[in-house]
């Protein structure tokens, strides 16, 4: 999921910065300092979870597990997000220092998203409801990251229709694969530490 | 922490776990031949993936594709010294390395060593009853042979660079980075 240096244009690589930096002011403004923590871990999970990968075809896919951090964390995913970016960049030559901005725009834009449309049910009452919106919420994530990446790779010159089928064909192992670790996850954090996912009683 | 620890366990339970992902070229030469292999950083070559091969002035030589085991063979330009190499497979993932031709490699081209003052070999040559010249390009043929899978070793262990180090030192840093963070913030109240 990480675009390379030298494929994307210009105008592309620098709205992706645009996007990234708004994302990282709302998501530090928003942090509150008992917050944190629960970042910097789920910031190292995103870290470590882009060396998990499963070999596919042509190519090869890993986790990405945006879904779940966007979940727990809200705005903060988008600072969580590239702090994970930056250390896969400089020490695992994934992605690239210049397309920091697009990479963090394609896969923190969902784990926002995924947030506002599945938190709401994720701290519903009924277990059922809740674990169903957290598998949905797993795969939300990658579904909407594979769509950015082929939005910036047809915006750079590419078929959208080709490139999205590659890209989102290539991910649907990896969005069942996240949907079931976000919907273990959340199990989980309901019966240890529901205040977590600020579950209502 | 408890729950964090699930969380990372649980990352950890699937089987495939792999070092890094990324893609990776290598390049190296077999007399007038170059072989290019390329794969993504788990190992699996990297199918039907484009190659572009530039010239010394960034001028394109051609374009060419890997075959099912991610690699492309092709015969070394004339008159280039210096050629890049990029491979660029699906998805947004792409890689480059530059690889300099050696021309004394190439068996067709004459060496300049011949010409020198007569050496063993030549003696030896002359014993066996071949030429000097025949001799020495023997010799490299054969040392060519025996060191190629050296030379692909090494080849590709430049271009592999993930270690387990470096995923301590990336989750260290992120670590410190949130306290640091977390020191300012507090500071501000």
């Amino acid at each position: 999921m990480h675009i390379s240096e030298g494929i994307l244009s210009a105008p592309v690589l620098i709205s992706g910065a645009a996007i990234a930096a708004g994302g990282i002011a709302i998501g530090l403004k928003k942090t509150e300092n008992e917050k944190i923590p629960e970042v910097g871990v789920l910031s190292a999970t995103f870290f470590v979870a882009s060396l998990i990968h499963i070999p596919l075809g042509p190519t090869s896919i890993h986790l990405i597990l945006n879904g779940l951090v966007g979940l727990l964390l809200g705005w903060a995913a988008f600072p969580a997000i590239l702090v994970g970016l930056v250390f896969q960049a400089v020490l695992f030559q994934f992605g690239g220092l210049t397309t920091l901005g697009v990479n963090t725009a394609t896969m923190a834009l969902p784990a926002v998203g995924g947030y506002y449309l599945f938190h709401p049910f994720v701290r519903s009452s009924n277990q059922k409801r809740a674990l169903l919106a957290a598998f949905l919420c797993g795969a939300f994530g990658v579904f909407g990251a594979a769509l950015m990446v082929a939005f910036a790779l047809f915006w750079t010159g590419q078929s959208f229709f080709e490139a999205g089928k590659m890209v989102i064909y290539a991910h649907v192992p990896v969005m069942v694969i996240e949907g079931v670790l976000t919907m273990f996850c959340v199990a989980f954090l309901r019966k240890v530490k529901p205040d977590l996912l600020e579950v209502r009683e | 922490m408890k729950k964090w620890i699930l969380v990372f366990a649980s990352l950890f339970i699937f089987p495939t776990l792999c070092l890094a992902h990324r893609i990776s070229v290598f390049a190296y030469q077999e007399g007038s031949q170059i072989h290019v292999e390329g794969f993504f950083s788990d190992g699996t070559p990297t199918k039907q993936a484009r190659v572009d091969v530039y010239g010394e002035k960034g001028k394109k030589i051609f374009s060419k594709q890997t075959n099912e085991k991610g690699a492309l063979t092709f015969n070394a330009p004339k008159n280039q010294k210096k050629l890049k190499i990029v491979l660029t497979a699906s998805m947004g993932h792409r890689a480059e390395t530059t690889f300099e031709l050696n021309q004394k490699d190439q068996s067709t081209s004459p060496t300049h060593e011949d010409s020198e003052s007569p050496k063993p070999a030549t003696q030896l040559a002359k014993v066996q009853g071949i030429s000097e010249r025949t001799l020495r390009s023997i010799v490299r043929e054969e040392v060519n042979r025996a060191t190629q899978p050296i030379m692909k070793t090494l080849a590709r262990q430049e271009a592999e660079k993930v270690s387990f180090r470096d995923i301590v030192g990336g989750i260290g840093w992120i670590m410190g980075l949130m306290g640091i963070w977390m020191m300012m913030k507090s500071r501000k109240k």
